[in-house]
C-alpha cells in the first residue's frame, strides 16, 4: 500500500496507457508548419512564425482521452514527439533509420512517413536555425563547436524555453487581459519612428498567437460537446459537457474554479510546447497560484481533497504526454528524453514567511502517487519550512524516484538580491528545469545559457600546450606544456589563464546562438506571458524580460580539482612521480604495469574532493573560481536593452553531460581513465567520497556558491535503510537542514533505489518498466537510458549508515 | 593535546551510537579477549598489517619493500606471508602495494595526537550542533587510552558537543573516574551476568567491571547497557532472566540487545588470526524478540539493535 494512497481507476488506466505508449515521431506539425511557412514567405519573420504556429493549432488532429478531465494534446498520439523543422532537419533525416536502433531514448517513425520527412528536409535546406547558426560561426569557434569541447548543439537545434511564464496572472485575469495589453501598447506606437516597426510586427504576431490559442481551446470545447452527444455513459456525458464549457471559457477568461485553473494552465503550457520545442518549460510555484482556487472550491463544496488530487494527477499525466526528440549526439547529454517540466512547492512568501499551504501537500501526494519522470518536483527549502512537511517530503524521497529535489531559499534569495533582483521578486523564484532558478513570469529565456564547457578536457589541452588531446586540434592559444612547468604555482597560473579563455569562448558561442535565435525563431506567446515584453514591444530574445541573467554549464568540477591536487601532491610536493612519468601515463591511458603504478599513486596518495579535506577542496574551489570570477564580467545579448542584469554567471546543472563529455575526454591526472564519465554537477567523482554525506556537504559548501547562481547540483545516493524509521529520517532531515541553514548549500536530491534493483532492471527490463531514477537534476525511466548512463548511475556512491 | 593514541578509524555520519549525528573514533587495544569479537583489528595496541587477498595480484612489491626482510611469498599460493615478529609497522610495504586498483595491504592503526583527532572530529561540528549529536569513542577499549581521549572530550564538552564512549568497563578505577569526568553517555557492553561464564567468554574478571559500572551510576552519568547476544553463550531464556535481574539490581533503565553477526569474519583472515566463531550463522533481529520480552519484565527500555 502506497503511503500516499491509490489513484482512482481512471487515472490508473490512463497512466498504464501512457507507460505502454510507443514514442513515435509525429510528422504532422512538420507538414503544417512547412505549408504555412511557404505561404507566408513574404512576411517579416516574426509574423511568418505566428502564421506557422497558428496553422498547426488550427489544423492538427485533436482528441480527448476517455479517462481525462483535462483536454489538450501535443501531437497525433500521446508521447509522440512533434517535428520542429524550423530548428534543424539534417539530423532528423540522417537518423531516420536509426531512431529505432538507439541504445537509449528509442523513437519510432512510420515507414510511409519517412519519405514525407525527407521532403520536408529538402524544403528546409539552408533555412533552419542550425544552418544559419553554423554559417554565422567564425571558423575558430566552429572548431570548438565541432569538437564539442564546449557543447552547444542543443541551443541551435531546438527552442529555448527554460522559464516559467506568468501562470499566476493568466488564471486570475485570462488571456483576454493580455490581448487588451497588446492592443493598448500597439495603439501607442508611433510608426514614423523606425524602431517602432519591429514592435508593430511583434504586437501583430502576438494577436495572431493569442487568437489562435483561444480558437484552439474552442476546438476542444466543440470536440467535447460532440463526444458528449455520442456518449452512452451518463456520468461521462456530464464530464464531457463540463469539459466543453470549461474550454469555452479558459484560457481566454479568468479561471472560476480549481478545475478551470488547471485546464487554463495546461492549454497555455501545451501551446508553448507546440510553439517551440525548448525544454525545461516549467510551471513555477503552482501551489501558490492554485491555493486560492482550491480554498474557495473546498469551501463551496465544488471539490474534495480527493477530487482535487485526481485533477492534479490528471494534470501530471497530461504533462507526461509531452515528448521531444533530440539528435543522438544531443540525446546523450539529456538521457531519458527528459522535458524537465518543473513544478516548485513550498518556500517563503513575499514577506519571508513560510508559504506552504494545502496545495503544496496535495502536489506532493499527487506526484508521489504517479511516480513518473514528469513533472520534475522541487521543494523550496527555508529555515521555517515545517518539520511535518519535511517528513512528508522524505516519504516521497523514500519511494525512490528521485523526487523531490531541494533548493535552498537561504542562499538563492540573497544571491539574487546581490545581483539586483527586487526582494519580493527574489522571494517568488521557482526552480526551472532541474536546479536552475528564475523568477516566474519575469525572467528571460534559457536561464542556463547554452554551452556545456568541459573543464577537464581543457585542462588536458592546456597541459598539452593548447592542443586538444582527443583530436590533436588546437583549442587554446599556445601555452606552457606541463613538461616545462616548474612548480605547482606555475601550473595553476596557466590554469587561471585557461579558465579565462574558456569563459570567453563560452560567452562568444552563447552570443552567436542568441543572435541567430533572436532573428530566426522568436517565440511569441511565450513572450506575451513574461513581463515586460508587451510593455516594451520586445520579445524575450530581444530584451523583453524584467530580468535576464544566464549561466553557462560547467562540467567536471571534481575531476578538475582532483587532478590538480594529485599533480600538486604527487609531482611537486612529495615527488613521488616525475612529470615525465605522469605525462607518459596520461598519453597512454595508464596502460601497462607502469601506467597502472602511476595511476595508483595518483589515486592513493592525493586526497579527493568530497571528503571534507581542505587541501583538495580549496584547490577545487580555487580552480573553478578562476572560471566563475571571469564569466561574471561578461554581458549577454540583452544587456542594455531593457532587462535588469543582461549578465552571465556560473552554473553546474550539467544534466547527464558528464557521460558523453567524459566519453570525449582522455585520461586525467586524478586517475580517471580515458572515455569514462566525468563527475556530475558539483558532486564528487563517483566512489571517492568515502567519508559519508556530511563530508560531501562540507566539501560542496567550500565552493563559491553565491556566484554559482546557475545552480550547484548535488546528487546523493542513500541506501533505503536510512529512511526506514522515523528517528533515522529525522536525522537525515537534520543534516539537510544543516547543509542549508549553516553551510549555504544550494541544492540536494536523493536517489534511494538500491544498486541491486538497478542491476536487476538491467537484466529484466520488462519487469521494471516504471522504474524511475534520478539522473542529474531530473528523473528518467531507467529503461530509457543508454547502458553507459545506467552503469554511471549504479556506480554513484551509496551512503549507508 | 600532545598525547598520542592509536586510532584505527574515524567514522562520520554515525546515527546508531548515541543521540543525533555522530562521529565515532575507534581506538586500538582491548584487555578483553572475546571469541566473537567483530573488530579483531582493534584488539592489539599496536599497528597491524592487513592483507585483503581479493585485491592482491601477487606482484610481490611488498616483499621487496620490507626493510626487515619480514615478508616472503607463500611457496604454494604466491600470496605474501608476514613474519609479524619482525614487523616494525613502518608502512613501506603498504606504500609499495598497488593491489588491483585498491591497495591489498593496509596498516590498521595510526598514531595520532589528540589535537589531530580533535581537528578531524570538529569538521562535523555544525551537524552535531543541529542534531544534538557529538562524538563517540569506541574501540577496542577507549578508556585504556584515557590520557589521549580526555583532553579531546574535555574540549568537545567545552564547545557544548555531546560526548559518549563505548566501553566494556574493564579498566582501573582511576581510569573510570577520569572517564566519568568527561563523558555524557556510557554505552556499557555487558557480556554475561554470571562471573564464571564471563571469565570463560572474555578471559576477564567481572567484579572489577561491575564496580566500575556502579561508579558511573553513582556519579549520575547516563548509561545504556549493550549486550552482544552470542549463540551458545548468552542467548537462552535463562540468560534473559539472569541479565534482567542483574540490570535491575544495578538500577539500569535502558538496554540494547545486539544480535551476533559475522561482519568481522573476513578481517580475521586478513590479519592472519584464527576465528573461533567461523561458520556460525548470524542472528536475525527477530530471533531476539523472546529475550526482549523477558527482559522487559526487569528493565524499562529494551531495544533490539543499537
Amino acid at each position: 500500500m502506497n503511503y500516499f494512497g491509490e489513484s482512482t481507476k481512471r487515472i490508473q488506466s490512463f497512466r498504464e496507457e501512457l507507460l505502454n505508449a510507443k514514442a513515435y515521431i509525429s510528422v504532422e506539425r512538420g507538414i503544417l508548419y512547412t505549408q504555412a511557412h511557404r505561404e507566408h514567405r513574404d512576411c517579416p519573420i516574426i509574423l511568418q512564425r505566428a502564421h506557422c504556429v497558428a496553422r498547426v493549432l488550427r489544423d492538427m488532429k485533436i482528441f480527448i482521452e476517455d479517462q481525462t478531465l483535462i483536454a489538450g494534446n501535443q501531437a497525433e498520439y500521446n508521447r509522440a514527439a512533434p517535428l520542429f523543422p524550423e530548428y534543424a532537419m539534417d539530423w532528423v533525416v540522417e537518423e531516420l533509420d536509426t531512431f529505432e536502433k538507439r541504445d537509449g531514448d528509442v523513437f519510432y517513425v512510420k515507414e510511409e512517413e519517412k519519405e514525407v520527412i525527407r521532403e520536408i528536409g529538402k524544403y528546409w535546406d539552408k533555412l533552419t536555425l542550425k544552418d544559419k547558426g553554423l554559417a554565422a560561426l567564425p571558423p575558430e569557434l566552429r572548431t570548438i563547436y565541432d569538437l564539442g569541447i564546449i557543447k552547444m548543439e542543443g541551443s541551435i537545434t531546438s527552442g529555448d524555453a527554460h522559464l516559467a511564464v506568468n501562470y499566476d496572472k493568466l488564471i486570475q485575469k485570462g488571456l483576454g487581459y493580455f490581448r487588451d495589453q497588446v492592443l493598448e501598447h500597439r495603439e501607442k506606437l508611433d510608426l514614423t519612428d523606425c524602431s517602432s516597426l519591429e514592435k508593430r510586427y511583434f504586437y501583430d504576431a502576438s494577436l495572431i498567437m493569442i487568437d489562435s490559442t483561444v480558437a484552439f481551446a474552442h476546438r476542444f470545447s466543440s470536440l467535447a460537446s460532440e463526444m458528449a452527444e455520442r456518449e452512452q455513459n451518463e456520468e461521462r456525458k456530464k464530464e464531457l459537457l463540463r469539459i466543453s464549457q470549461i474550454c469555452k471559457r479558459v484560457p481566454q477568461l479568468p479561471a472560476a474554479s480549481f478545475w478551470e485553473a488547471l485546464q487554463s494552465i495546461w492549454l497555455i503550457h501545451l501551446v508553448l510546447q507546440i510553439e517551440s520545442n525548448g525544454h525545461s518549460l516549467s510551471y513555477g510555484r503552482l501551489d501558490q497560484y492554485l491555493a486560492p482556487f482550491y480554498r474557495k472550491d473546498l469551501e463551496q463544496g465544488v471539490v474534495t481533497e480527493e477530487s482535487a488530487c485526481e485533477l492534479l494527477e490528471n494534470f501530471w499525466l497530461k504533462t507526461f504526454t509531452i515528448n521531444k526528440v533530440r539528435s543522438w549526439a544531443h540525446t546523450q547529454f539529456s538521457a531519458g528524453s527528459p522535458l524537465y517540466q518543473n513544478v516548485t512547492v513550498g518556500g517563503q512568501d513575499e514577506n519571508g514567511e513560510d508559504a506552504t499551504n494545502p496545495v503544496s501537500w496535495l502536489i506532493l501526494k499527487s506526484v508521489a502517487r504517479l511516480r513518473l519522470p514528469q513533472p520534475n518536483l522541487t521543494v523550496r527549502y527555508h529555515r521555517g519550512l515545517p518539520q511535518d512537511f519535511m517528513r512528508e517530503c522524505m516519504q516521497v524521497v523514500s519511494l525512490g524516484f528521485g523526487m523531490p529535489a531541494f533548493n535552498n531559499d537561504e542562499v538563492i534569495i540573497p544571491s539574487f538580491v546581490e545581483k539586483g533582483v527586487r526582494l519580493e521578486d527574489a522571494r517568488s523564484y521557482s526552480a526551472i528545469g532541474c536546479v536552475e532558478v528564475a523568477v516566474p513570469g519575469k525572467w528571460g529565456y534559457r536561464c542556463t545559457g547554452m554551452s556545456f564547457s568541459n573543464l577537464p578536457r581543457f585542462l588536458l589541452a592546456m597541459m598539452n600546450g593548447g592542443v586538444d588531446m582527443t583530436s590533436g586540434i588546437r583549442v587554446l592559444p599556445p601555452c606552457k606544456p606541463f613538461l616545462e612547468v616548474e612548480s605547482y604555482e606555475e601550473l595553476f597560473e596557466e590554469w587561471q589563464g585557461t579558465a579565462k579563455k574558456i569563459a570567453a569562448m563560452s560567452v562568444m558561442l552563447d552570443n552567436y546562438a542568441d543572435t541567430v535565435i533572436e532573428k530566426e525563431t522568436p517565440d511569441i506567446l511565450c513572450s506575451v506571458l513574461v513581463d515586460d515584453c508587451v510593455k516594451r514591444g520586445l520579445h524575450l530574445k530581444s530584451g523583453g524580460a524584467v530580468y535576464d541573467f544566464i549561466s553557462g554549464l560547467q562540467v567536471g568540477i571534481a575531476n578538475l580539482g582532483d587532478s590538480l591536487a594529485a599533480l600538486k601532491r604527487c609531482v611537486f610536493e612529495e615527488e613521488l612521480l616525475s612529470k615525465e612519468e605522469v605525462w607518459d601515463a596520461l598519453v597512454h591511458n595508464f596502460e601497462g604495469e607502469e601506467g597502472e603504478r602511476v595511476r595508483q599513486i595518483l589515486i592513493q596518495n592525493a586526497p579527493k574532493y568530497g571528503n571534507d579535506d581542505d587541501y583538495v577542496d580549496r584547490i577545487t574551489s580555487d580552480a573553478y573560481n578562476a572560471f566563475v570570477q571571469e564569466i561574471i564580467k561578461y554581458k549577454n545579448t540583452r544587456y542594455g536593452r531593457g532587462p535588469i542584469g543582461g549578465m552571465y554567471y556560473a552554473g553546474t546543472s550539467s544534466i547527464s553531460a558528464n557521460v558523453p563529455q567524459g566519453g570525449m575526454t582522455m585520461a586525467t591526472p586524478d586517475g580517471r581513465k580515458a572515455k569514462s564519465p566525468l563527475a556530475e554537477g558539483c558532486s564528487p567523482q563517483h566512489g571517492v567520497d568515502v567519508h559519508g554525506p556530511t563530508s560531501v556537504f562540507k566539501s560542496v559548501s567550500k565552493l563559491p556558491t553565491h556566484q554559482i547562481t546557475g545552480g550547484v547540483l548535488l546528487n546523493q545516493k542513500m541506501n533505503h535503510s536510512v529512511l526506514e524509521s522515523e528517528k533515522d529520517t529525522d536525522k537525515l532531515i537534520s543534516i539537510i537542514r544543516t547543509f542549508f541553514d549553516s553551510l549555504e548549500g544550494f541544492h540536494v536530491q536523493y536517489n534511494v533505489v538500491s544498486r541491486e534493483t538497478m542491476r536487476a532492471a538491467q537484466k529484466h527490463p520488462e519487469e521494471y518498466r516504471d522504474l524511475v531514477v534520478r539522473v542529474a537534476g531530473y528523473s528518467a525511466f531507467f529503461n530509457s537510458l543508454s547502458r553507459q548512463t545506467q552503469d554511471d548511475i549504479i556506480e554513484r556512491t551509496e551512503h549507508t549508515v | 593535546m600532545e598525547h598520542t593514541g592509536l586510532v584505527f578509524n574515524i567514522q562520520k555520519f554515525c546515527i546508531h551510537d548515541g543521540p543525533g549525528i555522530r562521529t565515532t573514533v575507534f581506538l586500538k587495544g582491548c584487555p578483553l579477549k572475546c571469541r566473537w569479537c567483530a573488530n579483531p583489528e582493534s584488539q592489539l595496541e599496536k599497528s597491524q598489517l592487513m592483507l585483503d587477498r581479493r585485491k592482491c595480484v601477487r606482484c610481490h612489491r611488498c616483499v621487496a619493500a620490507c626493510p626487515n626482510g619480514g615478508i616472503r611469498p607463500d611457496s604454494k599460493t604466491g600470496y605474501p606471508v608476514f613474519d609479524r615478529e619482525l614487523c616494525q609497522s613502518c608502512g613501506s610495504c603498504v606504500n609499495a602495494c598497488l593491489g588491483n586498483g585498491e591497495k591489498a595491504l593496509t596498516m590498521e592503526g595510526q598514531r595520532m595526537t589528540a589535537g589531530e583527532v580533535l581537528k578531524e572530529v570538529l569538521k562535523d561540528e555544525v551537524f552535531y550542533k543541529s542534531s544534538g549529536g557529538g562524538v563517540t569513542f569506541s574501540g577496542g577499549e577507549p578508556l585504556k587510552q584515557m590520557d589521549f581521549i580526555k583532553p579531546i572530550a574535555k574540549e568537545l564538552r567545552k564547545r557544548g558537543i555531546h560526548t559518549a564512549c563505548e566501553t566494556a568497563g574493564y579498566v582501573t578505577e582511576e581510569e573510570m573516574k577520569e572517564a566519568v569526568s568527561c563523558m555524557d553517555l556510557f554505552l556499557f557492553d555487558m557480556k554475561h551476568y554470571n562471573g564464571e561464564k564471563h571469565l570463560e567468554g572474555t578471559e576477564a574478571e567481572q567484579e572489577n567491571i561491575l564496580n566500575n559500572l556502579s561508579l558511573i551510576l553513582d556519579s549520575g552519568c547516563k548509561v545504556i547497557s549493550r549486550i552482544p547476544v552470542i549463540p551458545g553463550f548468552n542467548n537462552e531464556e535463562a540468560d534473559a532472566h539472569g541479565f534482567g535481574r542483574l540490570l535491575k539490581s544495578l538500577g539500569l533503565r535502558e538496554v540494547h540487545l545486539l544480535p551476533f553477526h559475522q561482519f568481522g569474519e573476513g578481517k580475521y583472515e586478513q590479519l592472519g588470526i584464527t576465528y573461533q566463531m567461523a561458520g556460525i550463522p548470524s542472528m536475525k533481529p527477530e530471533e531476539l524478540t523472546g529475550m526482549k520480552e523477558i527482559m522487559e519484565q526487569y528493565v524499562e527500555r529494551v531495544q533490539i539493535g543499537g
